[in-house]
């Protein structure tokens, strides 16, 4: 009923109702292990910065002075910016100096700058904009699936572990709502341990039927399948822990948990979890440095930990939020709703793997920013997300992305 | 050191024996004469106990050292006494409360094995509880073997009259099948150093001449029999009890320690080291002070008292050092002329919670006090509430404002004049905070529209989910404006976000009627409407209209008083009957709970409910306070009880009418 | 012998011996399919009393007096109160304690065919109305059930029926009621649905009771399944229950819930006429289907998988627990079946959905926990072996087959109940463990 208790707890509703809805195995894998057979499928992570990142004060256009005039109080001075200038860069663009970690992976080519990403007419409420993103979907209303939804649909098969897995205290995000199946959604992989099972239940399970139906059979070999994959990540669970550590923030946290998840070989393809809090519409110091600290340091903890397993090759980790914020500044030392912003793609460097398509092309990829051509007072889009999107699809997760895009999209010249 | 408390250190030491007769005497007495809920029994008892306790041996002797919480309790056998006179002339047995007992299959058998034995051992129920108790009894935990091990525990209890305990334990082991012709039966004892230890459910037991000694593990008991025999330094050697001892007034029945240094050593141990940060912002400026005190000490140290109709406990943590400065917010200076606020009592009132704080120190010293999280997510907040206030700078502007302790309330609300009973039936909630300025008209204004601004974000969020929002309007109290929020009455049309502000005097919504758009009916039944105004210096903020018209009054006649000089206490008051009342107003919703969750029949959810509400009517008060001290804290819970009043935990229907407290 | 006739499209009544054993295999099948996993006692009485006799007391039986007050008791307080989890708490006990098995059966069947969500109608006390009505309706005449779903004030809210006003017309409903509730895709048209539109103008409902609203209906001509006049609802309701692919789709609905997800077309069809012929009485048709050789066909068995719901509520029946509702709930919603909040108005996908390495091991963690010793007061495995003098391991053992597989299980399966030894509530709690984590529990 929504009394008080359940509107003022709507955070504490939606950690009970993942608590009591997808409970996992309790993949506590620590360490990888040369035994576990691990796929060589390709895996997405996606970040959700919710809330309208300050794309420009993210990605910096400290070499235009109309950023300097616009932003009195807020701007980041060119001296503190870190440079994104140089071979496939953009000169007078820099990153956040709270970025420092982020830039390192960029200067290793393993991180793609993507500018002036949005879609046309840009809507600047939080909620509508959102479910364009999430839909990929010029018109999001009544949509009841969202693009990776509709990824997961074109993969999924009955028995199978789900293709996607949320692991963020929200609700399931529209963007993977699907229809063949519910898109788990975990707070925290530690909450479930399989118990109980001893030979004679496993024996009973597997022997074998004869004449059996198909259905039983079905049956059946999911049982065992499940089993073995929870017996098997129990068992690496009780191993020490590797001694290597995430910084102590909320991101970095789920991000490693998607780590173990990986290694484990859970299965998933898409990985979903987010950062929230970007809308600053007053006070932006005191709140978006911390937060631009906490994404690039838990970003680079997450690759440097893909690393340490042998990982990084496989993992491509997407950012985005819904808009970007206003050129100026408003009277509270904030910024109102936006248009464009960049996304970040961070992975193997293209240069470094081999074979066909192997990773990001490193660099800025959409120019600089035209601080001159304004829409509304906002940046103006030059890519269209859903081009990220159809590269992401098409170059790493190797589907078709015209049917699960509204439309046809050319990729952008993102991986490599 | 006063008089009593040297009184009270020999007492309980041991180590001086007759020589201080006299002086027990003194104290005994006085702990008497004070007529204490927990005193012992009655002054002629008191005398025989000191002639006996002057030959006898502490408990404390087979307590190993080690110990990371030790608590040691006085004549626990005589304390229960006033338990049974209180009982009796408390109408406990008429009380639903004791049908707790008499329903549950367990209490009452255990009370029927109790009256059996107390029966073959010729005594009575209560002298055989007493003779259990003993007259001294330790407990004592140690870690467990091993990382996430349970810890260990041994109790030991000294027997007051020997015999008399040796015959009943007999009775009582012959009956559980432990003795068979008063020996111990061969296949469920332990020989320990020529003693026999049996098995009573997950505890291992012996006696050992007048103490008996119940321990997790066999281990430990042998431990326990070494230390008596001096193989092994106890707890008295190492003097583990001695801080509480020496803190603790005379007449304490228990004291305890805690080692909070083993507590911080064993997270590290376990890759938890921690550093006395928060994670949650709200906790944090709360509770950081104790938890910074006690990340900073060694131990922590608590005694229970016995005061008039009840019981107070009483909890002392320093550090090695004062808190540092990053932490001075908690210690709030505030002018002494302030609102006195001890008269304020709300009628149906469950709770006050007075926190006095330095506001915007704590939130200028955030990231000493808070994890990063906790940080940003202070800093978060305080943009929100920037934004909220039309720019107003909550950190700069608004927090240096705040020059009293911020008090909250909860009142039972009435909900006869609604037409309908909400489920669950809330109590309303209200904070009034003391602020420098806030009737300068700009100041009131950024209050007001803040408030608006931020209904109209909650409505927002409501008709993006398609559900009903609040109206808006203007209430007067007293020439005082009141800001008023309010759903449509279950029945009326949704209207959407946005609403009317128009204008009436007598508090009535403008607007409430209005319906149009096509979005349906309500069918959402409401039980809060936010308030807020601005009195007299004074930001209130509430869920029900009736609440802040009460304060509202509060505020306009209450007297201005001398406050009191230095650091202020927190404080939380609860009203034992009121929330028994609240509680009362969802018993149907408690009773269909246990039917289906505990899968009671309605007669026993009925019973168990009533029984729990009456249990809570009979507390009269409960008090917290927390008080910094030059190097940490001390808190103090105090429960007064009362005598059960037929009806208290049954639902009022007729609510005590609701007029201002003013009337 | 066996015979080998085929027996999946017949509808005639299946005759014990000449048709194959009426044993305790075939009788828990019956009671498992056209309720919840039957208990020892419940499964002695079937096989007792014969197919024939056993589904006209699933289908006429009433509720036994003392739970019937017992439930009553509670329903009362629920519908009070204003919780959904209460509802649903209630909703569960009363599918673990009733004495109509099927009745609570059909129950959840309609839920799921009427999908309802409480997270738009947030009202608790009139999702218990809805369900009430359901039940009123759930055996009867399917003209009355679409009767009264349709003035159900939930469903009302649930499909906009509120805006559905002469003049500016809402097709929720009217789209809904073809397409999901009657005919099916494929046997309407797009003006059928804006002509039926027209007709349930004005239905609407004011503080949870429905109210039929003059001004805002419209009278005028319309055309809806080739019938044309001043049609209103119950017209339209009319038209689409006695349209002839009605039948054909509430028998494909229903022989997926009791029979198979695959039926031979001859059986829609016979089924579909059998529907027909008891003007889509559920109860008469259901007496027929039950008892019918289709449903006894050895191609029907052990082919179906459980739902949530199935499993938990089976589980707690079978095994005589008084389970509190609080597990009950938070299991069946772990599972994906959180009740009174179907995915959308379709309802839940059901069979193979309910499958994957998750849920699989969520199902097998409640095993765990149903089977622990002292496991939240849930198995009382001792109560059940006094109850049923199980005073050896052979006599536990062939309880516990019998009661989680109708007495039969894969050779290999008893090899590793033969080594269980100890006490009579140790052996029972082991033995079931065994049995229900075996793939064929999760079948019915």
């Amino acid at each position: 009923m929504a009394t008080r208790r359940e509107f003022l707890g709507s955070g504490m509703t939606a950690a009970a109702l993942l608590a009591s809805g997808w409970t996992l195995p309790g993949f506590l894998a620590r360490t990888a292990r040369a035994a576990l057979p691990l796929r060589d499928e390709r895996i997405l992570v996606v970040i959700q910065l919710t809330g309208g990142n300050d794309g420009l004060n993210t990605v910096v256009p400290y070499g235009d002075d109309r950023y300097h005039r616009s932003r009195p109080t807020l701007r980041v001075r060119e001296e503190a910016a870190l440079k994104l200038s140089g071979p496939g860069g953009v000169d007078g663009l820099g990153l956040h100096p709270a970025m420092t970690a982020m830039k390192d992976l960029y200067d290793r080519g393993q991180l793609t700058v993507v500018t002036n990403v949005g879609y046309p007419n840009p809507d600047r409420s939080h909620f509508r904009s959102m479910d364009i993103w999430h839909t990929a979907s010029m018109k999001p209303e009544g949509r009841e699936d969202g693009w990776l939804g509709r990824y997961v649909d074109r993969t999924w098969k009955e028995g199978k572990a789900p293709p996607a897995l949320v692991l963020d205290d929200t609700p399931l995000p529209l963007a993977l709502k699907a229809r063949s199946l519910s898109v788990p959604t975990v707070g925290n992989i530690d909450s479930f341990r399989l118990g109980g099972l001893g030979d004679d239940v496993t024996g009973a399970m597997r022997a074998v039927r004869k004449n059996a139906a198909e259905d039983l059979l079905f049956v059946q070999r999911t049982l065992i399948e499940s089993v073995e994959n929870a017996h098997r990540i129990e068992s690496i669970a009780r191993e020490p822990a590797a001694g290597r550590s995430y910084p102590n923030y909320g991101l970095a946290a789920r991000l490693g948990q998607i780590e173990q998840l990986i290694c484990a070989g859970f299965g998933a393809r898409v990985y979903y979890t987010s950062l929230g809090g970007f809308d600053t519409h007053s006070k932006q110091g005191l709140t978006h440095e911390p937060l631009l600290r906490e994404l690039s340091e838990s970003m680079a903890a997450f690759m440097a930990g893909l690393k340490a397993r042998g990982l990084e090759d496989r993992v491509l980790v997407l950012t985005y939020s819904e808009f970007g914020r206003r050129l100026k500044e408003n009277g509270s030392q904030g910024t109102d709703h936006g248009a464009a912003a960049p996304m970040f793609l961070a992975g193997p460097a293209a240069r470094s793997v081999s074979g066909a398509v192997g990773g990001v092309m490193g660099g800025v990829v959409g120019g600089g920013i035209d601080l001159g051509d304004l829409d509304e007072g906002d940046v103006k889009h030059r890519i269209d997300f859903r081009s990220v999107y159809a590269s992401v699809l098409k170059g790493w997760l190797e589907v078709e992305p015209g049917p699960i895009l509204d439309g046809m999209f050319e990729p952008a010249r993102v991986l490599g | 050191m006063t008089r009593m408390n040297l009184t009270g250190k020999f007492r309980r030491s041991g180590l001086v024996r007759a020589g201080c007769l006299a002086a027990s005497v003194v104290a005994w007495s006085a702990a008497s004469a004070s007529g204490g809920f927990w005193a012992p029994f009655s002054e002629l008892d008191s005398l025989a106990e000191v002639a006996t306790r002057a030959h006898a041996v502490d408990a404390a002797a087979w307590a190993p050292s080690g110990a990371f919480a030790s608590a040691r309790l006085f004549d626990p056998d005589q304390r229960t006494g006033s338990l049974r006179a209180f009982l009796n002339s408390s109408k406990f047995y008429e009380s639903p409360a004791y049908a707790l007992v008499t329903g549950n299959p367990g209490l009452m058998q255990a009370q029927i094995g109790l009256l059996g034995l107390a029966a073959a051992a010729g005594t009575d129920a209560w002298t055989a509880v007493g003779n259990l108790l003993g007259r001294d009894t330790v407990l004592t935990l140690y870690p467990g073997n091993g990382a996430g091990a349970q810890p260990k525990v041994l109790i030991v209890s000294v027997a007051r009259d020997g015999a008399a305990r040796a015959k009943f334990v007999e009775t009582a082991a012959t009956a559980a099948g432990l003795m068979r012709g008063g020996k111990p039966v061969p296949e469920v004892t332990t020989d320990v150093e020529g003693r026999s230890v049996m098995t009573v459910g997950a505890l291992k037991f012996c006696t050992d001449g007048e103490a008996m000694l119940f321990a997790s593990d066999v281990d430990l008991i042998r431990l326990a029999l070494a230390t008596k025999a001096g193989k092994h330094d106890s707890i008295v050697i190492t003097g583990e009890l001695d801080a509480a001892e020496q803190r603790a007034p005379a007449d304490a029945m228990a004291i305890a320690s805690f080692s909070t240094r083993m507590l911080v050593q064993g997270a590290a141990a376990e890759g938890k080291p921690t550093d006395g940060l928060v994670d949650n912002p709200l906790g944090g400026f709360l509770l950081g002070g104790w938890v910074k005190s006690i990340v900073g000490s060694d131990s922590m140290i608590g005694w229970l008292e016995d005061v008039k109709d009840g019981l107070s406990f009483t909890t002392l943590v320093e550090g090695r050092e004062p808190l540092p400065a990053s932490h001075a917010g908690f210690r709030a200076l505030f002018p002494s002329l302030a609102l006195d606020w001890s008269k304020v009592t709300l009628p149906e009132g469950l709770m006050t919670v007075s926190v006095a704080r330095d506001w915007a120190s704590l939130f200028g010293e955030r990231e000493g006090i808070l994890t990063v999280q906790g940080a940003t997510q202070a800093a978060a907040f305080a943009g929100t509430m920037t934004t909220l206030m039309g720019n107003f700078d909550f950190l700069e502007d608004f927090l240096p404002r705040v020059n009293g302790p911020v008090r909250f309330f909860m009142q039972r609300q009435d909900f006869s004049g609604s037409g309908y009973m909400p489920t669950p039936a809330l109590p309303a909630f209200a904070m009034v905070a003391p602020l420098k300025g806030a009737s300068e008209e700009m100041l009131r204004q950024r209050l007001m529209s803040g408030s608006q601004m931020a209904v109209s974000f909650i409505n927002f969020d409501a008709a993006q989910k398609q559900q009903p929002g609040l109206l808006m309007g203007l209430a007067d109290h007293r020439g005082v404006s009141i800001f008023r929020a309010h759903y449509p009455s279950p029945g009326a049309k949704a209207s959407g976000a946005g609403g009317d502000s128009a204008m009436k005097n007598d508090g009535a919504m403008a607007g409430m009627e209005a319906g149009r758009g096509e979005s349906g009916e309500v069918n959402v039944r409401y039980n809060f409407e936010p308030v807020v105004a601005v009195v007299k210096d004074h930001y209130i903020v509430a869920t029900s209209l009736r609440t802040m018209t009460a304060l509202v009054d509060a505020v306009l006649d209450g007297a201005q008083t001398a406050g009191p000089a230095g650091t202020l206490a927190d404080q939380v008051t609860m009203d034992g009957a009121a929330g028994a009342r609240m509680l009362g107003d969802n018993r149907e919703e408690l009773i269909v709970k246990r039917m289906l969750d505990e899968d009671e029949d309605r007669a026993t959810a009925e019973r168990n409910v009533d029984g729990f509400l009456a249990l809570i009517s009979m507390i009269e008060t409960m008090r917290m306070e927390s008080q910094p001290t030059e190097k940490g804290y001390r808190g103090t819970i105090a429960i007064k009880m009362q005598a059960w009043k037929p009806g208290d935990e049954k639902a009022l229907d007729k609510t005590p009418a609701a007029e201002g407290a003013g009337s | 012998m066996k015979s080998r006739v085929d027996h999946k499209a017949d509808l005639s009544a299946f005759r014990p011996g000449e048709d194959g054993a009426w044993d305790l295999s075939a009788a828990s099948h019956l009671l498992t399919r056209a309720g919840f996993a039957p208990s020892a006692a419940e499964l002695a009485r079937a096989v007792g009393e014969g197919p024939g006799t056993t589904v006209d007391r699933l289908v006429d039986g009433e509720e036994e007096a003392s739970r019937a007050a017992e439930l009553e008791q509670i329903r009362k307080a629920v519908a009070r109160a204003d919780n959904i989890d209460l509802v649903r708490g209630w909703w569960l006990k009363r599918m673990v304690r009733t004495s109509r098995p099927l009745h609570a059966r059909m129950s959840v069947f309609w839920h799921n065919h009427f999908a309802t969500s409480n997270e738009k109608v947030m009202s608790p006390p009139l999702m218990m109305k809805q369900l009430d009505a359901i039940e009123r309706n759930g055996l009867g005449r399917f003209e009355m059930l679409v009767g009264a779903m349709s003035r159900d004030p939930a469903m009302i809210i649930w499909l906009d029926g509120d805006s559905n006003i002469k003049g500016r017309p809402n097709e929720n409903y009217a789209r809904e009621l073809f397409e999901l509730f009657t005919l099916g895709v494929g046997n309407y048209t797009e003006r059928d649905i804006k002509e039926s539109a027209r007709a349930f103008t004005g239905w609407h409902q004011r503080q949870g009771e429905f109210r039929f609203f003059e001004r805002d209906h419209d009278a005028g001509e319309k055309t809806v399944l080739g019938t044309t006049g001043t049609l209103g609802g119950d017209d339209v309701i009319g038209l689409a229950v006695n349209h002839p692919a009605c039948a054909r789709f509430l028998a494909v609905k229903l022989l997926g819930e009791f029979v198979t997800s695959r039926p031979e077309p001859g059986l829609i069809e016979s089924f579909a006429g059998c529907l027909r012929e008891h003007s889509l009485d559920m109860g008469r048709s259901l007496k027929v289907l039950l008892a019918s050789r289709a449903m006894f066909a050895p191609e029907h068995r052990m082919i179906r998988i459980k739902s949530p719901v199935e499993f938990v509520v089976g589980a707690c029946r079978s095994l005589e627990t008084r389970a509190p509702a609080r597990p009950l709930i938070d299991s069946v919603g772990q599972m994906g079946q959180r009740l009174l909040e179907p995915p959308s108005v379709k309802g839940w996908n059901g069979h193979r959905a309910w499958i994957n390495s998750s849920t699989m091991l969520l199902r097998l963690s409640a095993v765990h926990r149903l089977t622990e010793p002292d496991g939240a007061g849930m198995l009382k495995s001792e109560e059940l072996c006094a109850s049923h003098g199980l005073d050896s391991p052979e006599k536990v053992i062939e309880f516990a087959v019998n009661i989680t597989h109708g007495g039969t299980i894969p050779a290999g399966a008893r090899e590793s109940l033969a080594t269980l030894t100890g006490k009579s509530d140790h052996v029972l709690r082991n033995a079931l463990r065994i049995l229900m984590c075996m793939p064929e529990y999760q079948l019915a």
